[in-house]
């Protein structure tokens, strides 16, 4: 089995900045024999499939689904794989692509969950705690890896100033007055809330946010491919203006 | 146990076999319960008739014979269900909890419940947590709160984080003791 080329990183892609409010995230889920993956009483998806203990939801792994699409959740990294791909990389990175059983397997058995992003980015969390009032903001950052491209982490800021992902981990079981363990408690709760499961409606994100034409070639590459071409001069001119823009 | 008298008609046989239900005179503490919550003929034994107050009792006729029926009150029966689920789903997780003893979570969460079936949830649900916590979902109208309760045994006093969403907007975040969240839920004070 081939790797899907559009989830590896290439050499003309950007890292994403523009608006993805309407798009969503999707994570996979390893169901547990035995057990439902949706509560039935309330009809959300079990807190164990989200993220427990509350520390995983500090640095929370997920993909933009699209190009990023729901047959790629079943994709793992093997032990080997993991050793060179499971890392973080620049958008334009060439990498060389992984290979079938030595660096990736396939679970068949997965399912997904996937949450729109504008239910939980930079909505503002209030709380109080000894030392006052406190806010917290859900931020949705795209954090490529050598493995996917479309790695997107859904993070915390307390009061804009420091990520919770950055907190020591003995934190996160302190008393509330603490704001670590109210955050990160409000942060899962605000996961299962929106999360919905095997949800297949979904947009695809444009072209513009993540191509980037420079980052392959120069304007004097540009201008003599053009000329090769025999492109005519004034569409000459009007192609090498929009690739300066 | 004992089996249905002979001169109970036949209509009101429980269908499935029936199960003992030992009820503690202060608390509602079952161990096992009827599974089919139709079941309109349950045998109890109590050390005292103070169970009786969990039962609705009503004059029945069929045909020429009439007699007593009593069933549980729908707070009862709630009560009943939400707790069996919880026993499944601490059966299952107990090893996330090895810190406590078995009786000492099942206290708090009955305590919990009990409250919580005040509040007339249309669904409620308890998860036990890696974190040392019960997570409950208690759905009330049109609003949805997220309860952690982390449970601290050297002082007695359990710490709660409520979240609440008033249909897919978020409230309130508060913290404290349980007084201080079902405050927060009874009051409506959802938003922000």
């Amino acid at each position: 089995m081939n790797y899907p080329n559009q989830l590896l990183p290439q050499p003309q892609y950007k890292k994403i900045n523009c608006s993805i409010d309407h798009l969503h995230l999707i994570r996979h889920i390893d169901p547990i024999s035995g057990d439902e993956i949706i509560d039935s009483e309330t009809g959300n998806i079990k807190l164990r499939y989200i993220a427990d203990p509350t520390k995983h939801i500090a640095d929370y792994s997920t993909s933009l689904l699209g190009k990023f699409k729901i047959e790629h959740i079943k994709i793992a990294l093997t032990p080997e794989g993991k050793k060179f791909y499971n890392f973080y990389c620049f958008p334009n990175r060439r990498v060389k692509k992984l290979i079938y059983k030595t660096d990736f397997f396939l679970m068949h058995n997965r399912q997904y969950l996937t949450i729109k992003i504008s239910n939980i980015s930079e909505n503002l969390i209030s709380f109080e705690t000894s030392s006052g009032l406190d806010n917290g903001r859900c931020v949705i950052e795209h954090t490529p890896m050598r493995w996917n491209f479309w790695h997107f982490s859904v993070r915390w800021k307390h009061n804009d100033s420091e990520y919770l992902h950055e907190q020591e981990e003995k934190n996160f079981s302190k008393p509330t007055q603490g704001w670590v363990r109210v955050l990160s408690t409000t942060a899962r709760a605000m996961l299962v809330h929106h999360a919905e499961i095997n949800n297949d409606n979904y947009e695809i994100i444009s072209k513009n946010c993540y191509k980037n034409f420079k980052n392959v070639i120069g304007i004097k590459q540009l201008y003599i491919i053009l000329k090769f071409l025999r492109v005519k001069k004034k569409w000459r001119v009007s192609i090498l203006r929009k690739f300066l823009t | 146990m004992a089996s249905p008298a002979a001169n109970i008609p036949e209509n009101l046989l429980c269908p499935y076999s029936y199960e003992q239900i030992l009820i503690d005179s202060e608390r509602m503490h079952s161990s096992k319960f009827f599974n089919d919550s139709t079941c309109s003929f349950p045998i109890v034994h109590a050390p005292d008739n103070s169970f009786m107050e969990y039962f609705l009792t009503e004059n029945e006729t069929n045909g020429q014979e009439s007699y007593r029926k009593q069933t549980l009150r729908p707070k009862t029966k709630a009560f009943l269900k939400y707790f069996q689920k919880f026993i499944t789903e601490y059966e299952l997780n107990k090893d996330k909890l090895t810190d406590y003893s078995e009786e000492d979570i099942k206290n708090k969460f009955t305590s919990c419940l009990s409250y919580f079936l005040t509040l007339n949830p249309r669904s409620f649900s308890t998860e036990v947590s890696e974190d040392k916590s019960l997570f409950y979902t208690i759905k009330k109208d049109n609003s949805t709160f997220y309860i952690d309760q982390y449970i601290n045994l050297e002082n007695g006093e359990d710490e709660f984080v409520v979240t609440s969403f008033d249909k897919n907007k978020l409230g309130k975040v508060v913290s404290g003791n349980l007084y201080t969240i079902l405050d927060v839920i009874r009051n409506g004070n959802i938003k922000d």
